[in-house]
């Protein structure tokens, strides 16, 4: 029991009762949604044996053959689940429900493109072009949500329709004027898309011998310093305590002396600037230019991965991971005669049984917990408000 | 005859006994209060005979009949009604739409508007409670508001009425209103049951007086056989000062310096309409006024949430220009807000988060902009010891704490802050007796310490025990300038309705 | 038809789905559940109403179909949201991605395709269409004169609700739960129930808002579907400001500033023609956003929209 308790101290504070239940509603979640997700392939006449054995087998997340290979594409995804998951997550924390991953997410990846092959850049060592890239695309990216988040503050626009809007400004405008325009590669060398970066802009592959590359490093380091700035920094307290607040339309942080406007703007800078992370992963890592018709979804799957993982950092993260593994396992599904697309059946149904969370909380303590009390979140007389507030 | 009988009534919460074998009988068109303080569980008591909680054992007899409620819903068929201490109005919705919902006038499927305005008018006819029927719930003060609660349950042929703490909100005026109202409720025979802290109130309203103290009943003793002292020993169980010591502190230097000061409310009408005034180095200044008089707008232009459309502001010594909360905070003013829950604090931010809120990017708090949760915690934990702060759990939510509780962590946080002014609004608003002992406390330590203060308050005792000097607000305008010595309540009151006005020299 | 008649009409049918999610975030936001889930009801509505429509032979088989599965899926929403007093955010988010996965699985195992489904008997046929023809020849108004029946439905729809929020007891009800639950709660009104009834109508319209995208104009389903417009039905309802008259005329913004894309586009000569075609795809977005600034003040939602309700006690 003593390195229960260690572990609890570490991440969950002191005396919360049934602490743990933080940690088993969303293993249950993902427990019950992958036995739904049985019952429905076979309700279709296919065996959901062989879909799990297919996809578990390539998803890099169990030892099997190929284990290598598997595991590298698996972090090599969940890198990016995990940037746009994150993105999603500080924005919630300030009561933000930013849709705009996706936007910012592309605007990420063509500037990441850009300097990449644009010429005055091409010739830097390694190590500088990389980091102008990232400062780049981390800028780009970064106005892109502040652009959301100034909208709010200052005209009182919904962060939700700005970012829905931004998000297809953003793929129109890159996909129908920059690449096929101004960034379109020369068309004598026969590529479609955008120039390739230069090698100077790949990312350092970690693991020989497979496409492994120090975006699962750089990842790491981020999603530590978002717990980082949202728990141990005065940004991120301020964050936090606009994030109640917000929602209820409430004072308490302004009359103590918050600029609630300029956080807002701030924290959707911070947003869009960790999810354009994720774009440059995959053209530096993965794709090494913008090709013509650009496969998305990060964005929207990232919100799935926060929501999956509490909007904690390192309940992303491991969402980010489980998410990034099912997706890489999802080309292997269709040797059972299943469509790709099975994983994310799986992936929305964890999310449904997160949002079950009151009943699956029920269900446990009825099942582990035997005490006179069955009141789970017993009510007192003051009226106390809680809850809600993870959105 | 016997309008509500409760015998053996417990309440058990997962950790909190609310109520403890309570046996109470109401005779029909008495008014009975029930007093106790804050969490003595007199709202746990009233929720459990309007059906929204059931009771873990015992039993109600409704007019000699026994009853087992489930909801609301079945208390209202059998002819109870309730005021809620937070209004159960729909601010968007018109007077006719909150006072008809769920028993509204129709045909077919189509609501009767016309109708129901009708219906509302001949009811406020009858019962001599003047609302208008088209206004929205938002736009009317909350003395209306209280009534536009009452013609909500009389419609639904209350006979049994349960006001749950009503003059918590009000002005001393409107509950004047109330208690007429409430004498001619019980000449028409209604049984009323009144909940309050407020000693002074319930000595002149009511026929019985029921005293719950931490769950259990002390005992019920008739109006005439008893006094406020009496009551107040059986609420807290000691002997209670009510008395406000005066303290004589040599006055310093202005410290805040208003002239001239004009600000619009959030609809954009002109509330404040120039007003002068200084404060100085260890006085407290009061502004006593009926709420909506532009007091609202007053703190908010001192705090920096509304600009103000002319006039200037003068915080030791300075010009504030651009006046945010952020500045005003670091020129050294401190703020009680007049609404804890919305404005004081973030309600499941834990103790320990709230009580550095605003001083949190101040050295030792943090430095550099990342935070020492060692200094914080140490902090904390010295400031919930010397407040009484209960429970002593810096890491429990504020939202999870008594109001008197929640109040204690606002003064922890802004008496640590640097400060040398303090905007006191409403200080003591829905505190029990031993809170509100508690914060006069603190405010004559502030001014022993030379803080200049700024009290804006409802209650006209705490304006005179408090103050060195009073500025009456009517209007928008500062309409009288006196002190405590010079002046009582009843003048007091005559100068807050605009009926007299009094010049009186600055030294 | 002229072309303004035509550019009208056409924008109507660009309308008609926008309008459909947005009424149902209307109704259902009005009783306070948030139902990001609009965009999945309306890809499980699409796909299912060319399912029916192909099985029955007739785009009326496939309206049934349509709406019982956005009624089926509105009651998922509502057993997570309303009676588990679940986070209607993370209810919709979840919808939104099985739908994502379902229907491409339904897809393949229905119609052994991957991109799209066979043509199917669809609403925009000529004989499913509403003619009135002694209006056809006047301008503005002859835009009327052609319509699908969804289309017309949608505007029906729009007075209906009206209608029903504003005039009915029901409606009364709706509203104040949105916006004190408790308050209702107290006087007797049953909110589960409520809630529970706007969270299904608002699905089953977002349902036909679904059916209007794959047997409106189109007659088959494509993959891709419903392309966002669940999302900007999202943004028309707040930009109509939660009410169906506004939801309305936000749709027609939207459905009108596509048009002019398409028009500025086809008429481009000289230096329009330089102007790259991501700007105009762009355009009704950016105008939406030109229209918040410059129009709209700040959208104040119903009291208690997204508040999960509790019952106390």
């Amino acid at each position: 029991m003593m390195a229960m308790d260690i572990f609890r101290r570490i991440f969950f504070g002191r005396k919360e009762e049934y602490w743990w239940m933080k940690i088993l509603v969303p293993i249950t979640s993902i427990f019950v949604a992958l036995i739904v997700g049985a019952i429905f392939i076979w309700s279709t006449g296919r065996s959901p044996v062989l879909a799990y054995k297919y996809l578990f087998g390539a998803s890099g997340l169990v030892p099997g053959p190929y284990f290598k290979q598997h595991f590298a594409e698996m972090l090599l995804s969940s890198s990016m689940f995990i940037a746009t998951g994150l993105a999603f997550a500080i924005a919630a924390k300030g009561g933000l429900f930013s849709i705009g991953a996706e936007g910012q997410f592309l605007v990420g990846a063509i500037t990441a493109a850009y300097f990449g092959y644009a010429k005055p850049f091409a010739s830097m060592p390694t190590l500088i072009h990389l980091t102008v890239i990232f400062v780049m695309v981390m800028l780009a990216g970064g106005i892109w949500g502040a652009i959301a988040g100034w909208l709010k503050a200052k005209m009182g626009i919904h962060e939700v329709i700005t970012t829905i809007m931004l998000n297809w400004i953003a793929l129109y405008l890159i996909e129908d004027w920059l690449v096929t325009g101004p960034m379109k590669a020369n068309v004598e060398t026969g590529v479609s898309g955008t120039p390739y970066v230069s090698e100077t802009a790949k990312l350092p592959i970690i693991l020989k011998g497979t496409r492994l590359n120090i975006s699962i490093l750089i990842i790491i380091v981020v999603a530590y310093l978002t717990w980082f700035l949202l728990y141990r920094t005065t940004f991120g307290f301020e964050i936090r305590a606009m994030g109640y607040t917000l929602i209820y339309n409430m004072d308490a942080p302004r009359a103590a002396g918050v600029s609630v406007d300029a956080r807002i703007t701030q924290t959707m800078f911070v947003s869009g600037a960790v999810a354009a992370l994720g774009g440059a992963f995959i053209i530096l890592g993965v794709l090494f230019q913008f090709p013509p018709v650009f496969e998305g979804g990060y964005g929207f799957d990232g919100i799935a991965v926060s929501l999956i993982g509490q909007n904690e950092p390192l309940g992303v993260f491991l969402a980010g991971i489980l998410i990034g593994g099912l997706r890489t396992g999802a080309t292997a599904v269709q040797l059972a005669h299943i469509p790709k697309t099975f994983p994310s059946i799986i992936e929305g149904l964890i999310v449904a049984f997160i949002a079950l969370q009151e009943l699956i909380r029920y269900l446990l303590m009825k099942l582990l917990v035997h005490k006179k009390n069955n009141t789970v979140s017993g009510g007192s007389d003051e009226k106390a408000v809680s809850g809600g507030v993870a959105k | 005859m016997k309008a509500l009988e409760l015998k053996g009534i417990t309440k058990q919460f997962p950790r909190v006994l609310a109520n403890d074998h309570i046996n109470l009988s109401i005779e029909k068109g008495e008014i009975f209060s029930i007093v106790g303080e804050n969490g003595a569980g007199k709202s746990t008591l009233m929720k459990i005979v309007y059906g929204l909680y059931t009771p873990t054992s015992g039993e109600i007899y409704v007019f000699g009949k026994k009853v087992n409620m489930k909801s609301p819903h079945d208390a209202i068929k059998l002819k109870i009604g309730m005021v809620h201490q937070e209004f159960m109005l729909i601010p968007r919705f018109t007077v006719t739409e909150n006072i008809v919902l769920g028993d509204e006038p129709r045909k077919g499927i189509v609501f009767d508007f016309k109708r129901a305005v009708k219906e509302i008018r001949e009811i406020s006819e009858k019962f001599g409670l003047k609302v208008d029927p088209l206004e929205k719930v938002a736009n009317l003060p909350v003395g209306i508001q209280q009534r536009v609660e009452i013609l909500k349950i009389l419609r639904r042929g209350a006979e049994i009425l349960i006001f749950d703490e009503p003059t918590a909100v009000l002005t001393p005026e409107e509950t004047e209103d109330l208690f007429k109202t409430l004498r001619a409720l019980k000449k028409d025979g209604k049984t009323i049951l009144f909940i309050s802290h407020k000693l002074k109130e319930v000595m002149e309203i009511s026929d019985r007086i029921a005293v719950l103290r931490r769950g259990k009943l002390q005992g019920v003793v008739k109006k005439e056989e008893t006094n406020e002292r009496e009551l107040a020993r059986m609420m807290v169980g000691r002997e209670v000062v009510l008395e406000i010591p005066r303290v004589k502190v040599e006055k310093g230097p202005v410290v805040l310096s208003v002239r001239d000061l004009a600000a619009k409310d959030h609809r954009g009408i002109l509330k404040l309409k120039g007003v002068s005034f200084d404060v100085h180095a260890g006085e407290i200044v009061a502004i006593a006024g009926v709420e909506g008089n532009g007091q609202m707008e007053l703190v908010n232009s001192l705090i920096g949430f509304t600009r103000p459309v002319k006039g200037k502001i003068v915080l030791n010594g300075e010009e504030m220009k651009l006046i945010t909360p952020y500045n005003v905070r670091r020129k050294g003013m401190a703020y009680i807000p007049e609404d804890r829950k919305r404005r004081g604090l973030v309600l499941p931010f834990k103790i320990r988060e709230n009580i550095i809120m605003g001083q949190h990017t101040l050295y030792p708090f943090s430095k550099g902009g990342i935070l020492n949760d060692k200094v914080i915690n140490e902090f904390a934990t010295k400031q919930v010891e010397e407040f009484d702060i209960r429970p002593r759990d810096i890491y429990i939510n504020a939202g999870n704490l008594s109001g008197g509780n929640q109040q204690k962590v606002i003064l922890a946080r802004e008496m640590a802050m640097k400060h040398n002014f303090l905007l006191a609004s409403q200080p003591t608003r829905g505190l029990d007796i031993g809170a509100m002992e508690f914060v006069y406390k603190h405010l004559i330590e502030e001014k022993k310490k030379g803080i200049a203060i700024l009290l804006i308050s409802l209650e006209l005792s705490e304006v005179l025990g408090l103050a060195d000097r009073i500025l009456v607000m009517y209007e928008g305008e500062i309409v009288g300038e006196t002190v405590p010595e010079e002046t009582n309540e009843e003048e007091l009151g005559m100068m807050m309705l605009g009926i007299k006005r009094k010049e009186r020299l600055v030294q | 038809m002229n072309l303004l008649n035509l550019s009208i009409a056409q924008m109507f049918d660009f309308a008609a789905p926008i309008l459909f999610a947005a009424l149902g975030g209307v109704v259902s936001e009005n009783a306070g559940v948030v139902n990001i889930a609009l965009e999945g009801i309306m890809r499980f509505a699409a796909f299912f109403g060319v399912w029916g429509a192909f099985i029955g032979k007739n785009p009326w088989m496939g309206l049934l179909w349509g709406l019982l599965i956005g009624a089926a899926v509105g009651a998922l929403h509502g057993y997570i949201s309303v009676t588990w007093a679940g986070d209607q955010i993370v209810s919709g988010v979840a919808i939104n991605v099985v739908a994502m996965g379902i229907i491409t699985y339904l897809l393949e195992f229905v119609f052994k395709t991957t991109g799209y489904s066979p043509p199917v008997p669809y609403f925009g046929a000529a004989h499913y269409r509403v003619h009135i023809s002694f209006i056809s020849k006047i301008p503005i108004l002859g835009a009327f004169s052609n319509l699908t029946l969804l289309v017309w439905f949608s505007l029906i729809a729009v007075g209906l609700i009206h209608f029903m929020l504003y005039h009915t007891v029901l409606g009364l009800r709706i509203r104040a739960v949105g916006e004190n639950p408790h308050a209702a709660e107290t006087l007797g009104v049953n909110v589960m129930k409520i809630k529970w009834f706007a969270t299904i109508l608002g699905s089953v319209l977002a349902a036909f808002g679904g059916i209007s995208l794959s047997l409106g104009t189109l007659s088959s389903f494509t993959n891709a579907m419903p392309m966002g417009k669940g999302f900007i039905g999202l943004a028309a309802m707040i930009f109509g400001k939660w009410t169906p008259i506004g939801a309305l005329l936000a749709s027609l913004v939207f459905a009108s500033a596509q048009i002019v894309q398409l028009l500025l586009q086809g008429m481009a000569s000289g230096i329009a023609k330089q102007i790259p075609l991501g700007f105009y795809l762009a355009l009704p977005y950016l105008l939406t956003i030109g229209a918040l600034i410059g129009v709209v003040g700040r959208a104040v939602p119903p009291a208690s929209d997204g508040i999960p309700y509790k019952k106390e006690g």
